[in-house]
């Protein structure tokens, strides 16, 4: 489902974010990217989104060389994506509805439709009642939710969460966690950069662990809920 | 009104169509309308945009309407001189003047003859006595006969001609010229050929003045875009990244542009129409004292929804302009 090959990302100020990173992820599989902070979790999805091309390597999603892929198929690729950030990225000056309604929005769905898929999607991040609140009148966990909610509102085949949890409490980020986990179990490729080493033990996944832009393994790791 | 209008909205839509396919199975005809909702609903918000910031809004309608206003007055009065000129050009006169010797009956024949002309639509035949009771009426002055040994006038053959063409006339005048009871012709165009070159060159003008205010429409309407772009960058990007198309984030520019351009249209041809209205009165006066019939015409509908149709089409160039630079900025990146 995603596969990187020899992936190097440097910068026109010499710096590099990723040097020869190479793993894949198969359909139905959860993944954690860890590291710590400039490590290149952050330029490792957004070569997946695609907001950025690796200077050598290849990057392919579902089928797709992302360098490779013409501008005008670029949309049709993103709807398939989920993307969780980890600001939020919400719209200020829209509801919560438009909010989660946008990928729908821009997919074509009609009203009937988009209205059912956004419903659902706040009832799994349990703001269902919150349509008409705006964004500014949530708290910083309420607003994260509306993110997931959106990310998960097209159902789409890569969901890419980066530190989704980080203003969570714990017990919201474990349903959060679970809710991810749900949708691995329904045959998406789930892929998540976080910190919380102690929630991420919690689950059955493959670790990506990343320093200085190197891949240092990209193991399997049976989960345990008694952490 | 209608049919521009649905000119305007056609093209918006064609600049901001999406291959967009349709979810979940609806039919071409639920698509359809579900795209026509979403144009709505678009054209709606975007006219809401405009009232988020209504001094900027104002501004960038002011002046698109003041630029527009300038050339639109001059193709308006010039079309008023235009009809002046062709109305004289109608009424356009060949004077025959006949040879002194040219007997009366003689000068009644050819009149007769020159009826049938093709050239003609109609004359009239002044005999020697005629044209000096005329000359008398008019001028007011008795000539004293009895102090000349005849008249001195000669009978006259007033030809009005069936073309207003100044060419034509003038090959006629020149076939009539040949006829060899004609002493003298005399066609007075040459006032009306130096206003004719004066119109043209207006229109020459007028041109040249779309031309460059259209320009000046074309930046005011992209800036104001780009300070819009600016003001929803975020939304521009969350929208990209979420799976949305270039048509996609196109589309409420378009509408906004096309709000400005249109308003600033109505306000151009509002301008216009209050600036025929004040100085009608006045061209009325000059126009009496001169015994013309000239009258500021007021604007013909067809350039009036030719007018909102071009301010509406740049306003809508305008944006989609902007805004492609802007998304191949951000795909540059």
């Amino acid at each position: 489902m995603i596969q990187f090959d020899n992936v190097t990302k440097s910068y026109a100020g010499g710096q590099t974010a990723l040097q020869n990173v190479s793993f894949g992820l198969a359909r139905g599989e959860l993944a954690f990217l860890i590291g710590h902070s400039g490590a290149g979790k952050s330029t490792l999805l957004r070569m997946i989104m695609p907001s950025e091309h690796p200077s050598s390597g290849k990057v392919i999603v579902s089928g797709h060389d992302l360098k490779e892929l013409p501008n005008r198929k670029l949309p049709q690729y993103r709807r398939s994506l989920g993307v969780v950030f980890q600001d939020h990225q919400l719209l200020s000056d829209r509801s919560v509805f438009d909010n989660v309604a946008l990928p729908l929005r821009v997919s074509g769905f009609n009203h009937r439709d988009m209205g059912r898929r956004v419903r659902a999607a706040l009832d799994k991040v349990g703001l269902l009642g919150k349509e008409r609140l705006m964004p500014d009148t949530l708290s910083a966990g309420e607003r994260q939710r509306v993110g997931v909610a959106r990310a998960v509102v097209n159902r789409p085949s890569v969901l890419l969460a980066d530190e989704p949890t980080g203003n969570l409490d714990p017990e919201l980020s474990g349903e959060i966690m679970d809710l991810f986990e749900q949708f691995s179990q329904m045959g998406a490729c789930v892929l998540i950069a976080s910190h919380d080493l102690a929630l991420v033990a919690r689950y059955k996944h493959r670790l990506l662990s990343l320093d200085h832009g190197r891949l240092l393994s990209s193991d399997f790791v049976s989960g345990s809920s008694d952490v | 009104m209608g049919a521009c209008s649905v000119a305007i909205l056609s093209v918006v839509a064609l600049m901001s169509s999406s291959s967009t396919k349709r979810k979940n199975g609806s039919s071409s005809q639920g698509g359809l309308k579900h795209y026509l909702t979403e144009h709505k609903q678009t054209a709606g918000e975007s006219i809401d945009q405009l009232w988020i910031k209504p001094f900027g809004s104002l501004m960038t309608i002011f002046l698109i309407g003041l630029s527009l206003a300038l050339p639109l007055a001059l193709i308006v009065i010039l079309e008023s001189g235009d009809k002046l000129v062709s109305s004289w050009q109608g009424q356009s006169k060949i004077s025959l003047f006949l040879k002194m010797d040219v007997s009366e009956q003689r000068g009644a024949a050819l009149s007769q003859n020159l009826a049938s002309h093709n050239g003609v639509r109609s004359l009239r035949y002044l005999s020697k006595q005629q044209s000096l009771e005329e000359f008398e009426n008019n001028s007011g002055v008795a000539v004293p006969l009895e102090l000349l040994e005849e008249n001195p006038l000669p009978a006259v053959i007033v030809v009005e001609a069936g073309t207003a063409h100044p060419g034509d006339l003038e090959r006629l005048r020149d076939e009539l010229a040949l006829l060899p009871e004609v002493e003298h012709t005399q066609l007075d165009l040459l006032w009306v050929k130096r206003l004719q070159a004066i119109l043209q060159a207006g229109q020459y003008l007028a041109q040249a003045l779309v031309l460059i205010l259209a320009l000046v429409v074309l930046f005011v309407v992209m800036n104001t875009m780009k300070l819009l772009i600016e003001h929803r960058r975020s939304e521009i990007e969350i929208t990209l990244l979420v799976g949305g198309s270039h048509a996609y984030i196109r589309r409420p520019f378009l509408y906004l542009g096309l709000w400005y351009g249109l308003f600033g249209g109505l306000l151009a041809v509002t301008a216009v129409e209050s600036l025929l209205w004040w100085i009608e009165g006045p061209v009325a006066s000059i126009s009496a004292l001169y015994e013309s019939n000239f009258y500021v015409q007021s604007m013909s509908l067809s350039l009036f929804f030719k007018a909102l149709l071009f301010s509406s089409l740049l306003g809508v160039i305008a944006a989609w302009l902007e805004v492609s630079l802007h998304l191949r900025r951000a795909l540059a990146k």
